[in-house]
């Protein structure tokens, strides 16, 4: 009898269909990953296993939990009045979002004996709270902090310590590690591998990353669109898979070296970077002098047209404040910009506009960086305002080319952001971008917030739009796969340094500096 | 802490010294003699001369400005030209009416808004919330010197529970003063209340869909509970800043009700002497009211930073 499983369950909000026959066992001690795109129904599977789910939605299909005794669950009665004594106790949880699950105005300590105290309350000491702090590798005397005290893993180990607290014989765990930085995310992926089997627990692992089931599970179940397409073992899967859709997905997460392509000799760099210093002053009371960090310390680099310049490092090390300062938008506190016949910085001045429609960003999320009041239509034509030689005939036109240019039809430019796939916002981001033909792309973790299957066209584009227009890119990014695909040389930075530099194949197989390593380290591959 | 507390009180002084010198040259440059509105417009040259002597008001504005605050400090205002009284006795005689109506009206709208906003929330989407949030449009909507007329109707003429209008001193009756003050206040809250119910119900709804809301969820508490135990607490956050708004216009705003119930409170006095061209007692009025209004600001983030952790840091804990 296995711990949980779930018999032909399907889930429907009104007409809808969104799982449908779904049937899952998660054996005693087993680790199962659950893997699929955003909006394939992963969540509302772990969801229904919790009797959590969103009260619009209608489930049929039968739920087996056997806990010392075996219960058979209807589906369909699930919901608020359905007695659910198991969540929180039996099974545990633990969600994605780091910065938000935890309660802002609660203590860590207190939020965890709250756990305690509805499901363990012979347990509900200071002692035992500061063992399962410990457990989750936290020190116990952290049970007086506040969230925003931790850091991202902090919290995420702070979440899983809640969940762990109820003597779960079931953990799931949903995109527990997705909003972490690539060291972080190894560091709770090993850690919820260890405890999983040292407490002999059942894990559901629910991720869209191949990489990070990979290392954690030895089931794997493929979720597409509301179907189980694939399920067996991991290994198999991994090495064997049989359906299309988990071929893409496994060749996805492998990104392959795009072909070179023949640039002329250029002598001028595009871009020079000479000693470029950011630095955050911060005072508490106006009659202190300010404490000053400095987020970039002297980074000096040059980055020729054609060519694509990755950055990499850890979160927090300076990435963003670098590009922002090379694109104009922050004000450097040292050092100056040479940028095609421009110079701009420190003691320089401001970016001058001849030189800020030569530059573009790309940034991270396609959902937020669209103003969600603005047609498509309109947002594209914004850049263009830099641009004030043009008419109006002619800017329209430059907007209907860049449409083209990304894949997508001009015809959709009357809708709104939400009305787009997240893989088609990042596409209209990059058609924003080069509405202007800008000579430098600066893309900020662009296909970050991808699903993987997206990824790989997304990076296409960006090649042949490079290959076309001869743009040299900046390329940030915490997943070093990528790094390696798309870039020739590459940066590693530091505490606002630039530790290492090269061609991209010399740093990352002969890596000198610690954190290089230490990334290399992280990398979950399959 | 301490370092916050100095800044923050430093910054208060200073916006109260705007504000001072704000009002003091704003009415300074209105048109009028203070004098001749006294003496009338038959007075002799030599009378108003000897009167402006007398009132200082033949010195330079910025020496002037300094007596005022000199005064401001040692409580002499001086005289009310219209009222032949001290102006710090007016104005402390009518706090002791303004005051407790308008911290009366803030508990009660307190009491009435909070959990109906909460019950609301509780039952977002359903009858219950559309019924409560209809009431709280109504609320909002009725003008609310109407509703006093009409709590004076039934609760004092028809049913005579409560005296009509007037105010008893509290040294001469506490219990009539208590008594005088019962219907201005429930006139003043019942809209406050609404709006509370209101800026509640959303509040707590978004919070809700908070991701920590989920959290709770899954530690096994029902949705109540969660909503309890971790909602209310956050959703008090943007509602304290509402109160700390309301408390202010309250005390200053409260003039409409005052003059349906005939209390002698603060509003009405610096309505009457603006009637009056008594700029003496304007100016000085009107301070008090910016005083009150800078200090309930300032206890509204006092109170912010004791109930959210992430700012007791930034105010250096």
């Amino acid at each position: 009898m296995s711990l949980a499983s779930l018999e032909n369950l399907s889930i429907r909000f009104g007409d809808r269909q969104v799982l449908s026959n779904i049937n899952l066992r998660i054996e005693a001690g087993a680790r199962v990953g659950l893997v699929g795109e955003s909006g394939s129904g992963k969540s509302l599977t772990a969801l229904s296993l919790m009797n959590l789910l969103p009260e619009s939605a209608e489930a049929s299909g039968v739920i087996h939990l056997n806990f010392g005794q075996h219960v058979k669950i209807d589906a369909t009665q699930l919901g608020e009045d359905l007695p659910f004594p198991y969540r929180g106790a039996q099974i545990g949880m633990v969600f994605q979002e780091p910065m938000t699950a935890l309660n802002p105005l609660m203590r860590i300590g207190d939020q965890i004996g709250e756990v305690l105290a509805l499901h363990r309350p012979d347990l509900n000491t200071k002692a035992h709270i500061g063992q399962l702090l410990e457990e989750v590798d936290l020190r116990a005397d952290m049970h007086r902090r506040y969230p925003h005290e931790l850091s991202g893993g902090q919290r995420q180990r702070v979440g899983l310590a809640m969940a762990l607290a109820g003597e779960p014989e079931l953990l799931i765990a949903d995109e527990p590690t997705s909003a972490l930085d690539m060291i972080t995310q190894r560091g709770v992926i090993d850690l919820i591998k260890r405890i999983a089997s040292a407490r002999q627990m059942g894990l559901l692992f629910i991720s869209h990353d191949l990489g990070a089931v990979a290392a954690l599970c030895d089931q794997i179940y493929v979720l597409e669109k509301g179907k189980l397409v694939e399920h067996g073992d991991s290994q198999t899967i991994l090495k064997n898979p049989q359906q299309p859709y988990t071929q893409r997905l496994v060749a996805a997460a492998k990104p392959t070296k795009r072909p070179e392509f023949s640039r002329p000799a250029q002598r001028e760099p595009l871009l020079e970077i000479d000693g470029l210093t950011r630095q955050f002053r911060q005072k508490r009371y106006f009659w202190q002098s300010p404490d000053i960090t400095t987020a970039v310390d002297q980074v000096s680099f040059a980055l020729h047209s054609g060519e694509t310049l990755g950055l990499v490092g850890p979160s927090g090390c300076g990435k963003t404040s670098l590009s922002r300062m090379v694109a104009g938008l922050d004000s450097a506190q040292g050092g100056s910009v040479q940028f095609d016949g421009h110079r701009f910085g420190h003691g320089v001045g401001p970016i001058p506009m001849a030189a800020r429609r030569e530059i573009s960003m790309v940034f991270q999320d396609p959902f937020s960086s669209f103003d969600p009041r603005m047609r498509m239509q309109d947002a594209l034509l914004e850049p263009l305002h830099l641009m004030p030689e043009l008419t109006t005939a002619q800017k329209q036109k430059r907007v209907h080319e860049a449409v083209q240019r990304v894949g997508l039809s001009i015809d959709m430019l009357n809708r709104y952001p939400h009305a787009f796939s997240g893989g088609q916002r990042q596409r209209l981001a990059i058609a924003r971008a080069i509405v202007l033909k800008p000579k430098l792309l600066i893309l900020d973790e662009p296909v970050s917030a991808l699903d993987v299957s997206i990824r790989g066209d997304v990076l296409a584009l960006l090649h042949d739009l490079q290959e076309k227009f001869g743009m040299a890119y900046l390329f940030i990014s915490h997943d070093l796969d990528v790094v390696r695909a798309v870039t020739d040389r590459v940066m590693v930075m530091d505490h606002g340094k630039i530790v290492e530099h090269g061609k991209v194949e010399d740093v990352f197989d002969h890596p000198q500096a610690e954190i290089t390593k230490k990334l290399l380290d992280a990398r979950l591959t399959i | 802490m301490v370092g916050y507390l100095i800044q923050r009180l430093l910054g208060v002084a200073l916006t109260l010294l705007v504000a001072a010198a704000l009002i003091f040259f704003l009415l300074d440059v209105l048109p009028g003699d203070p004098a001749r509105f006294m003496l009338g417009i038959n007075a002799s040259d030599e009378a108003l001369n000897a009167l402006r002597q007398q009132l200082g008001l033949d010195q330079p504005a910025f020496v002037r400005f300094g007596q005022w605050l000199m005064g401001l400090f040692t409580g002499d205002l001086g005289m009310s030209a219209s009222q032949r009284a001290p102006i710090a006795e007016l104005i402390l005689e009518r706090m002791q009416l303004s005051l407790p109506l308008a911290f009366g009206a803030l508990v009660l709208s307190t009491l009435i808004g909070l959990p109906l906003g909460i019950l609301a929330a509780q039952n977002q989407g359903k009858i219950g919330d559309a019924g409560l949030m209809g009431l709280a449009q109504i609320g909002i909507a009725i003008p609310n010197f109407w509703f006093a007329m009409l709590l004076v109707v039934v609760f004092a003429v028809t049913l005579k529970w409560l005296p009509p209008g007037g105010f008893v001193p509290w040294a001469e009756n506490p219990a009539a003063a208590f008594r005088a003050l019962i219907l201005p206040t429930i006139a003043l809250a019942l809209p406050q209340a609404a709006i509370l119910a209101r800026v509640m119900r959303t509040s707590l709804v978004d919070v809700a869909r908070q991701d920590f809301i989920r959290t709770a969820r899954a530690k096994g508490l029902s949705k109540n509970q969660a909503l309890w135990r971790h909602g209310v607490r956050n959703a008090l956050l943007p509602v304290m800043t509402i109160m700390g708004l309301q408390f202010a216009f309250l005390i200053a705003g409260t003039i409409i009700v005052e003059n349906v119930f005939y209390l002698p409170g603060l509003g009405r006095l610096i309505f009457t002497a603006i009637s009056a061209r008594d700029l003496f007692v304007v100016r000085s009025a009107l301070l008090v009211l910016v005083g009150l209004v800078v200090i309930i600001m300032f206890l509204v983030d006092l109170l912010y930073a004791l109930v959210d952790p992430r700012l007791k840091k930034r105010a250096g804990n």
